[in-house]
């Protein structure tokens, strides 16, 4: 399987669109929470992008 | 009053108190996080937990770990098993000793459709001493393969906890999770 690279998870997550949800509360993460996930996921193994029957 | 009650009974709050078998704590909706936090579920008002997570977008899989008083904790006190198999007849047998989360559902698959979930009790988390968890999960996976599988584990450390956090290994995920407390009467 593929590992996500920097580029490709900035594409796909770009900074806004990352939540933390503390009880009932969801939120965007900050720019500098999204730069610190973002950093944890490169290296991490790709999904598979295949579909289950609708 | 005995049950079952019969018409005209008028019922106390002593009777109300121990008709119902599953009471509903909270229940909590996500979309697109990282991690979720529940914190001040596991009140001293039950001594065991039914927790119930309804998954979509799920692309990895999913852990979980125990919190208390708003902190997680990442000890290497966790240990966790899941086996079963998958629609196509492949077996899951997966397992961790003495590391820093509990992994509850097994996936791959990126597919913001895929539906996932998983139903687990979790015993005596609010007491200082260890804490298991066992349920059932059901995922799907990369090439057609429908998984179900037993999950459970153990947190070995005497602490006692008051909530818990889901996050997946890498991406966000959608969820519904609703925790519910065995009442005792």
């Amino acid at each position: 399987m593929a590992e996500w690279t920097r580029d490709e998870l900035v594409a796909l997550y770009p900074d806004g669109t990352i939540n933390v949800q503390e009880n009932h509360e969801v939120r965007p993460m900050t720019t500098d929470e999204w730069s610190t996930w973002i950093d944890q996921q490169v290296g991490l193994e790709k999904p598979a992008d295949d579909e289950p029957p609708a | 009053m005995a049950f079952p009650y019969s018409s005209g009974d008028v019922l106390t709050a002593a009777d109300l108190n121990n008709t119902f078998g599953l009471v509903h704590i909270d229940t909590f909706s996500g979309t697109g996080v990282s991690a979720a936090n529940f914190d001040d579920v596991f009140t001293s008002d039950f001594d065991a937990f039914r927790v119930v997570i309804r998954l979509r977008a799920m692309p990895n899989n999913l852990s979980m770990r125990l919190r208390v008083g708003g902190v997680t904790s990442t000890s290497a006190n966790y240990n966790w098993v899941m086996h079963g198999i998958s629609s196509t007849g492949a077996a899951l047998s997966s397992s961790t000793s003495s590391t820093t989360t509990f992994v509850i559902q097994h996936t791959n698959i990126a597919s913001t459709i895929s539906r996932q979930g998983c139903v687990f009790d979790i015993l005596y988390p609010n007491a200082a001493d260890v804490t298991t968890y066992m349920g059932n999960a059901q995922s799907y996976n990369s090439g057609g393969n429908y998984w179900t599988y037993n999950i459970g584990g153990a947190n070995v450390s005497a602490s006692a906890y008051d909530g818990f956090t889901i996050f997946p290994s890498s991406g966000t995920i959608n969820h519904t999770t609703s925790i519910y407390g065995y009442n005792n009467g």
